[in-house]
């Protein structure tokens, strides 16, 4: 009764106001008419020199390619392109943004580069067609094999300027591959072109993370016959013994601020979960109960860890508070959760469940609210691990026979596999910001 | 004393629905069974008048998203079977032309045509005046027909395929009106699918009221990703206020961000949606001052 009152007292009211003024109109729109932002990529062009169209063509690749992924835009059929396509022009005033906007495009992406040798140049510019302006521009200078590296960092720099937060695209992942007939280390680009392996280790090398600070690796080897723990420096390749305790040292892992390893040793019978030295020395153990503690993994804020432990009989994710070792159980449903991977952003963590005998990767909040299923169908996705700005999960899947790693964003919106080809690649791990 | 005993009789008595023997049968138990039900039936019926409402539900917010037809100032002018005021016209024209052709008998068939083609607006005035003006009428037109005369063949010939082709036209109308009507007689789902134009109209509607009309054509120029936010918490919290002033013929005169979301992306998508509806796809017939509230709720619950 209240409300119908309420309703005819505000029409009453509209209708003195209507008398009063001038049409005022109140109106909602609560979701855009195009989920994406059209945006439209012309090939660069030579700034100086001779047309490089092979150049021209790989740059336009990544940045589609990485542009793509992040979900974010609609790019425009490069056919329908008008004469603007064809100028150089990198600044706003040599821009003919009413061919764009003609077009549809809110954003345009324009490139030149020069070629003197093998030595690259390539000069990148966003510009809004409506606002008519330059929103953000980078000039690269390397080597023409460098080119990929500098496409990539142009995304990123793309997707920096429209949302304030720096893209993943030109960092590493490193994973296990079988390429060889053994489990080594490999590292590749997000896109997973140009991979490399590290180690010759001739045996196991499993559960790769990056440091945060450094170029480096950590991962467990059985190179000694026992699940040792090895960190590598990348640029000088020095591998070093970090953890060779008696047992289990697996699932190392390194804290935000790159100071600290957690890790699961079983030195004292079952593996629990300790946090080492950047040294190797034991600084804490966390865990101290019946039942297997592994695969820890940092809350950013370096106050909890998330883990895996069977202490109730399936193997569940946990969370353990680091001052007080207080331990709390994350996940609320089903049999048999693992490898939990708590997102740089602290919002979620991601973790793979078996169901029905395959498992397939969720998300779940801190709280343990907001469980949500990110891959579905057929085959095994797991060993989900972020990209350093949280948009992107990378995961290994064995769908249609062998492993390989895939990465999506973090809605499980647009997988796509990116590991080569013919060997079986798991346990990804991706870089900071390279 | 024998005056005074007869008195209470008669007083009851009086009563017309005095039953002598209903009062020796209403005994206690029975008349707090009568007032008891008296008193739920009463209940029953203040709590059926005046409405118990139990605990207040609130209400979900309802969106209508308009799949396939983008909102229009007068959602009937393009519909066949709902613009009386232009598929009038047709008949109209058929019938003023007789009066003119009689004059010039000898071409029956195709003048009546080119008429309605040709002289469209006036037609429609000689018709209450068929009779006073049939003479004066024929005058002017004369004067014009030695022109379709010189080039009889070629315009009438014109004509007559144009309004064949009208004929024909609208004969398809029908028969796809007919079959449409078939389809909505045998699928009861089909007619609201089939309707054009805004979920709360009656069918009597003659167009949008401005504010769905201006939201609709500024949503359409939105281009908004959620991945230009930061987290799903993030798009929860974002809201703008946006005032937009449109000329009677749907030209911007003004707007301005009254209170920003404080996310730079989230503000820069609505500053180009406005820029791109500088002028909506129809008139407006009056000015119009909106207040636009822009938020991401709707895109949310898809998620």
């Amino acid at each position: 009764m209240t409300g119908k009152r309420l309703i005819i007292l505000a029409a009453l009211f509209s209708l003195l106001l209507a008398g009063s003024a001038r049409a005022q109109i109140e109106i909602e729109i609560s979701a855009p008419g195009q989920k994406t932002v059209p945006l439209a990529l012309p090939l660069f062009l030579p700034s100086e020199g001779p047309v490089r169209a092979e150049l021209a063509v790989e740059i336009d690749e990544v940045l589609r390619s990485d542009l793509e992924l992040s979900g974010l835009f609609q790019q425009l059929d490069p056919t329908v392109f008008l004469s603007d396509a064809f100028r150089l022009g990198l600044s706003s005033p040599q821009v003919d943004f009413g061919q764009w906007r003609l077009l549809g495009a809110e954003l345009v992406i324009k490139g030149g580069y020069r070629v003197d040798g093998d030595e690259l140049t390539l000069d990148a510019r966003l510009f809004d067609a409506f606002g008519r302006r330059l929103l953000t521009g980078r000039r690269y200078s390397g080597k023409v094999k460098d080119l990929r590296q500098m496409a990539h960092a142009f995304a990123d720099e793309v997707l920096n300027s429209l949302t304030g937060v720096k893209g993943p695209f030109n960092s590493k992942i490193a994973y296990i591959s079988d390429a060889t007939g053994h489990k080594e280390l490999y590292l590749m680009d997000v896109d997973g072109h140009q991979p490399v392996r590290l180690t010759d280790h001739r045996n196991i090398v499993l559960n790769p993370d990056f440091s945060p600070v450094g170029k480096e690796l950590i991962f467990t080897s059985y190179r000694d016959n026992n699940p040792d723990l090895f960190r590598k420096e990348l640029y000088t390749g020095r591998e070093a013994k970090l953890s060779s305790r008696k047992g289990l040292n697996i699932g190392g892992r390194f804290a935000p601020d790159g100071r600290e390893i957690a890790l699961s040793l079983s030195q004292d019978g079952d593996a629990e979960i300790y946090l080492l030295a950047a040294t190797g020395g034991i600084n804490k153990r966390l865990t101290q109960q019946w039942g297997i503690d592994v695969d820890p993994s940092w809350s950013p804020k370096e106050d909890e860890i998330a883990f895996v432990s069977d202490r109730q009989g399936n193997p569940q994710v946990f969370i353990v508070n680091l001052l007080t070792k207080k331990v709390r159980r994350l996940t609320g449903s089903g049999r048999y959760n693992a490898t939990p991977a708590w997102s740089p952003t602290g919002e979620l963590v991601a973790f793979s469940r078996m169901e029905n005998g395959q498992f397939d990767i969720y998300t779940i909040r801190p709280d343990g609210s907001g469980e949500r299923r990110l891959t579905f169908g057929a085959g095994n996705e797991e060993h989900p691990r972020w990209s350093p700005d949280g948009r992107f999960l990378a995961y290994s899947s064995d769908l249609g026979g062998k492993k390989k790693i895939y990465v999506m964003r973090s809605d499980g919106s647009g997988a796509r596999q990116i590991s080569p080809p013919g060997s079986n690649c798991q346990h990804p791990a991706w870089s900071g910001r390279w | 004393m024998n005056r005074d005993r007869p008195k209470p009789e008669k007083t009851m008595h009086r009563n017309r629905f005095y039953r002598p023997g209903l009062q020796r049968g209403l005994e206690p138990p029975l008349v707090r069974m009568l007032l008891l039900s008296g008193g739920l039936h009463l209940a029953v019926a203040v709590v059926f008048l005046v409405g118990w409402h139990g605990p207040r539900i609130q209400p979900k917010p309802v969106y209508y998203v308009n799949l396939v037809n983008p909102p229009v100032r007068a959602p009937q002018a393009g519909r066949p079977d709902a613009s009386p005021t232009q598929e009038k016209p047709t008949p109209k024209q058929a019938e003023p032309p007789k009066p003119a052709p009689k004059p010039v008998a000898p071409k029956p068939k195709p003048k009546p045509k080119p008429k309605p083609v040709a002289v469209k607006p006036p037609p429609p005035k000689p018709v209450p005046k068929v009779e006073p003006k049939p003479a004066p009428k024929p005058e002017p037109r004369p004067q014009s027909k030695p022109e379709p005369r010189q080039l009889v063949s070629p315009q009438e010939e014109k004509a007559a395929r144009e309004a064949i082709e009208k004929l024909q036209r609208q004969r398809e109308r029908e028969k796809l009106k007919e079959e449409l009507a078939a389809m909505a007689a045998r699928d009861t789902r089909a007619a609201p699918v089939a309707q054009v134009g805004i979920p709360e109209g009656q069918g009597t509607d003659v167009g949008l009221d401005p504010g769905t009309f201006i939201k609709g054509a500024i949503q359409e120029n939105w281009s908004f990703s959620l991945y230009q936010l930061a987290s799903p918490a993030e798009a929860a919290r974002v809201e703008a206020l946006v005032m937009l002033k449109y000329d009677r013929a749907g030209k911007l005169l003004d707007y301005r961000i009254l209170r920003d979301s404080g996310n730079e992306a989230f503000d820069q998508s609505l500053r180009k949606a406005v820029l791109k509806t500088t002028q909506l796809p129809k008139p407006l017939g009056d000015e119009v001052t909106v207040e636009a509230r822009f938020n991401l709720k709707e895109m949310l619950e898809g998620q």
